[in-house]
């Protein structure tokens, strides 16, 4: 009997574990969330870079590290969008504009390109000549992230 | 027979005096240092923004790109030399005309979603440096598409009285007192840039509420936010460097790593990142030396905002 009830209670926690896992996965509000900590984390790389190259703030070897890590995340970017969270689906405050699901390959071939970029600014942090690096970035910054901004988000405040 | 002799050469020599004059019109359109100042006015004044449907994959300069705004959908015009679909039919007077006064060449009022408000600060040298850059770009054969148009505002009748009600025609003025740089940042901001046509709120009647200037709106085109860039503090581009200014129109880069979007990502990939370092300079020290002027509903953003 014992054994059957701390079975059950078992299997009910795992259950109920595995029930809440998903509603947060589903949950609209997190997915915001998360996305915009996401969006913040690159905004902070391409602060850091643009540090070195207007300041002189750390190292070549530093950006190429900050590249290598938005080249990797860019990866994830289209499945932090899933259907249901554009700004007019009325769960939140959100600037994601509903071109992004009205144009998936659009959308997806704009993140790509993020990685691309970021992928030819790391090359260039290896060279290390500073010029290099600002023409790198400055296309990452324009043609990557504003690329993707200018079709698919919006200004909020 | 010796009045008769003596026409002669003179006509001849009034008809070699014109072929060479005709001559040097061609030369005039075709002059390289024109062109390349033209090149230039094309990329300040942002007309590729609007004059190319690059969503769908249009033809440089041959139109089609819808703008929404609060008074319905345009379609902006052909502008390539294609004398039919085109203005390769139009004279120098022509397109002066259509920019300084929003007339088109058959004498009707353009809507203001041509920024001719705007452009009719250009100087003469400026509009006609322009025409002559875009009559050497290749003809693309591409009829003008109609604007859908909420009404009343279709009547393109009203815009006779819109025009005396909202506008004033005339080239800017210089300010004397002011230093040369300063003065190239206002006409840039003020004239070619037309940065008040998406940064200035607008009256129920669609004219610039020039007391507001560039102190941002929540009703923008395409029904966008755009930001206050009047140095206000609080909700302007007060916390901002010149710096920060120079680096946005540059790259994009917002101060708080972010970049800009919407129809601001297209301004700095079609116009902004294009100008001298010069020109970029002049916009931000004229946007600082700008009376601040508080407007929570379109604010800027605020120096490293994303990380506090």
């Amino acid at each position: 009997m014992k054994t059957r009830f701390i079975v059950t209670i078992g299997l009910a926690v795992l259950l109920s574990g595995g029930l809440a896992l998903q509603v947060v996965a589903q949950d609209p509000a997190e997915t915001i969330k998360k996305r915009q900590d996401f969006m913040k984390d690159f905004g902070g790389y391409a602060k850091a870079i643009n540090e070195y190259l207007e300041k002189g703030v750390g190292t070549p070897e530093d950006v190429k590290a900050k590249a290598a890590e938005i080249k990797e995340e860019s990866a994830e970017i289209p499945s932090l969008f899933p259907a249901g969270t554009s700004m007019d689906d009325g769960v939140g405050k959100t600037a994601a504009k509903k071109e992004i699901w009205d144009k998936p390959d659009e959308f997806k071939a704009a993140a790509e390109n993020v990685g691309v970029l970021a992928g030819k600014l790391e090359e260039s942090a290896a060279s290390g000549d500073k010029q290099q690096i600002a023409d790198a970035f400055g296309a990452l910054g324009k043609d990557g992230c504003g690329g993707c901004h200018k079709t698919f988000r919006a200004k909020l405040d | 027979m010796i009045r008769a002799r003596r026409r002669i050469p003179g006509g001849f020599a009034a008809a070699l005096f014109f072929s060479i004059l005709a001559a040097d019109d061609v030369q005039a359109a075709t002059d390289p240092a024109q062109l390349e100042r033209g090149a230039y006015v094309f990329i300040a004044a942002d007309c590729q923004a609007c004059h190319t449907d690059v969503k769908n994959k249009g033809a440089p300069m041959a139109g089609g790109r819808a703008l929404a705004t609060p008074f319905g959908t345009f379609y902006s015009p052909n502008i390539t030399p294609d004398p039919e679909t085109g203005i390769g039919g139009w004279s120098d007077e022509d397109f002066v005309r259509a920019l300084r006064e929003g007339v088109s060449p058959d004498g009707d009022y353009y809507f203001p979603v041509l920024p001719y408000p705007s452009y009719t600060r250009m100087t003469d040298q400026d509009i006609r440096d322009l025409k002559a850059y875009l009559f050497s770009l290749p003809p693309v054969t591409q009829a003008n598409k109609e604007h859908e148009v909420d009404f009343p505002f279709g009547w393109r009748f009203t815009l006779g009285p819109w025009q005396w009600m909202n506008f004033t025609a005339g080239e800017f003025v210089p300010d004397p007192a002011k230093s040369q740089v300063w003065n190239r940042g206002a006409y840039l901001v003020q004239a070619p840039g037309h940065c008040g046509e998406c940064h200035t709120p607008r009256g129920w009647l669609g004219g610039i509420d020039e007391d507001y200037a560039l102190s941002g709106t929540p009703d923008g085109p395409d029904g966008e936010k755009v930001p206050n860039i009047t140095p206000d503090k609080e909700t302007g581009i007060g916390g901002w460097e010149k710096a920060d200014i120079v680096r946005v129109l540059r790259t994009g880069m917002l101060p708080d790593g972010d970049f800009a979007g919407s129809a601001m990502a297209e301004v700095v990939d079609t116009s902004t990142s294009k100008l001298t370092d010069a020109d970029r300079d002049a916009i931000a020290e004229y946007l600082l030396s700008l009376p601040p002027i508080e407007n929570p509903d379109a604010k800027a953003t605020k120096p490293g905002s994303a990380f506090d």
